[in-house]
C-alpha cells in the first residue's frame, strides 16, 4: 500500500493509502507501485488516477511536483487539482475553446503559457466526462 | 448640572447608532475572518512539504544553482544600491493597529538599511498612501484581493519582483507582511523573499530527478516564490478581518459603557430637575401664605 496525499496551496485535498497512481510528469506518464524509488519530478497538466478502495478515482492537475519517498510515501504538490464533481464542464469546454482560438492567431507572445492552459483544460474536460458518465450509471 | 437632558438624551442615541454599526461590522469581520483563517491553516502543509523539497533538492544541483537563489559575489558586481519591498496591507482601516504596525514594521526596515535606497511595490490602499507620505517609488500598486484568494493573485506580484530582479535592478527583495499567529494576535514580518537562502540542512534520501535536478529547481524556485507571496496573502487577510473584529468588539463594548455612564448622567439631570421643580414650588406656595 502506498501513503498518497495530494496538497495545493489552497488546500490539501487527499490523503489516503491506495494501490497504485498514473500521473503525467513531463517526460511522459509514469505508474507508481509499490517500492518505487525515491524520485521527484516535474508535473504536466493532466490526469491523476489511482485506484484504493473506492476502485478507481481521478482528478485534473495543472502542474507541480510529484515527489516519491522512501517508504511508499506520494506527494503530490499541484498548482491546482480538482475532482470531477468540482469541476464545471460548460466552463471548462469554453476555456479550452478561448485557448485554441488564441494558439490560432499569428503571433502568439505566450504560446506557452496558452498551450499549458489548453492541456489543463483538457485534463479537466476528460475528468469532469469521466465523473459525469459515472454519475448517471449509479442513478 | 453642565448639560441639559435634552442634550445628554440626543449623545445617547448617537452613542447608540456607532454601537449598532460596530456591532454590524464586527459580524461582518468575525465571517470573514473564518474564512480567511481556513484558508491560512489550510496553506500550511504546502508550505511545510515544498521546504521540504527545496531541502532535498539543495547540494544536488551543484554550484551554479539558480539566479534567484543566493550568488552574492556573481550580484555584487552590477549592484544599483537598491532593493525592493512589497508592502502588504489593507485598503481599509478600522482595524486596530493592524496597518500601523506594518507600516512601523517598514519604517524600521529603512532605518535598518539606511545606505540603501528602496522602491515599493504595495498591496493594500493604507500601504501605498503611507509609503507616498515618505516619498518613496511606487513601481506598482495592487487593491487588496476580500474574496476566494488564489495563488493567481499572488503571481503578478511575485511576476514583477523575480523580472526586476534578474534585470538586475534591485539586490534583494523584502516582503513586509503581517503574520497571523491567533485572533488576539498577530505580528508584522519582514522575509526576505529574493534571492531565495539556500537551506542548510541536506537531503537524507537519493532521489531520481525527472528529467534532472535543474530543471525541477527551475520549475521549483518560481513556485516558491509565487507560493511565498500566496502565503503573505492569506496571512495579512486572516490578521486584517481578526484584527478588525477585535477592535469592533472594542468599540462595542465601549460604546455599551458609554452609553450606562450616559444614562446615569441623564438620570442625575432629570432628579435635579423634579428637585429644583418642587424647591420652586413649595418656595411660592410659601410666599403666597405668607
Amino acid at each position: 500500500m502506498i501513503n498518497f496525499s495530494i496538497t495545493t496551496p489552497e488546500r490539501n485535498l487527499l490523503t489516503e493509502t491506495v494501490d497504485s497512481i498514473t500521473v503525467p510528469t513531463e517526460m511522459g506518464e509514469i505508474t507508481i507501485l509499490e517500492n518505487h524509488i525515491p524520485l521527484i519530478a516535474n508535473l504536466a497538466p493532466g490526469e491523476v488516477r489511482y485506484s484504493g478502495k473506492q476502485g478507481q478515482l481521478s482528478f485534473a492537475v495543472s502542474g507541480g511536483f510529484v515527489e516519491i519517498k522512501k517508504g511508499n510515501q506520494v506527494v503530490i504538490l499541484a498548482d491546482t487539482a480538482e475532482f470531477g464533481h468540482e469541476i464545471d464542464l460548460d466552463r471548462a469546454e469554453k476555456a479550452r475553446e478561448d485557448a485554441q482560438k488564441i494558439m490560432q492567431q499569428k503571433g502568439t507572445k505566450n504560446f506557452a503559457d496558452v498551450s499549458a492552459a489548453l492541456q489543463k483544460n483538457l485534463a479537466r474536460i476528460r475528468v469532469a466526462k469521466k465523473h459525469h458518465s459515472r454519475g448517471s450509471h449509479s442513478t | 448640572m453642565a448639560v441639559s437632558s435634552k442634550e445628554i438624551k440626543r449623545r445617547i442615541k448617537s452613542v447608540k447608532n456607532i454601537g449598532q454599526i460596530t456591532k454590524a461590522m464586527e459580524l461582518v469581520s468575525a465571517a470573514k475572518m473564518r474564512k480567511a483563517q481556513a484558508l491560512a491553516k489550510a496553506s500550511r502543509p504546502y508550505a511545510t512539504l515544498s521546504t521540504e523539497l527545496l531541502q532535498n533538492l539543495s547540494g544536488k544541483t551543484g554550484d551554479e544553482t539558480h539566479p534567484l537563489v543566493m550568488r552574492p559575489i556573481n550580484r555584487q558586481k552590477k549592484s544599483k544600491n537598491k532593493d525592493l519591498a512589497i508592502l502588504v496591507t489593507s485598503d481599509r482601516g478600522l482595524a486596530g493597529a493592524f496597518n500601523s504596525n506594518a507600516i512601523n514594521k517598514t519604517l524600521n526596515l529603512l532605518k535598518d538599511n539606511a545606505g540603501k535606497t528602496f522602491d515599493f511595490i504595495t498591496i493594500g490602499k493604507k500601504g501605498s498612501d503611507s509609503v507616498r507620505k515618505l516619498n518613496k517609488t511606487i513601481i506598482a500598486a495592487f487593491p487588496v484581493k476580500d474574496k476566494n484568494l488564489s495563488i493567481f493573485d499572488a503571481k503578478p506580484v511575485a511576476e514583477i519582483a523575480i523580472k526586476e530582479f534578474l534585470d538586475y535592478t534591485y539586490d534583494r527583495v523584502f516582503i513586509i507582511f503581517t503574520d497571523f499567529i491567533s485572533t488576539l494576535t498577530q505580528k508584522a514580518n519582514v522575509v526576505q523573499l529574493l534571492p531565495i537562502a539556500p537551506s542548510e540542512q541536506k537531503a537524507q534520501d537519493e532521489f531520481v530527478f525527472e528529467p534532472d535536478a535543474q530543471k525541477v529547481l527551475e520549475n521549483l524556485v518560481i513556485r516558491t516564490i509565487d507560493f511565498a507571496v500566496y502565503q503573505t496573502l492569506v496571512e495579512t487577510s486572516a490578521s486584517e478581518h481578526s484584527a478588525r473584529m477585535v477592535a469592533m468588539r472594542n468599540a462595542n463594548e465601549a460604546s455599551s459603557d458609554l452609553i450606562n455612564e450616559l444614562i446615569l448622567s441623564a438620570n442625575q439631570a432629570r432628579q435635579a430637575g423634579i428637585t429644583r421643580e418642587l424647591a420652586e414650588i413649595s418656595a411660592a406656595k410659601l410666599a403666597m401664605e405668607g
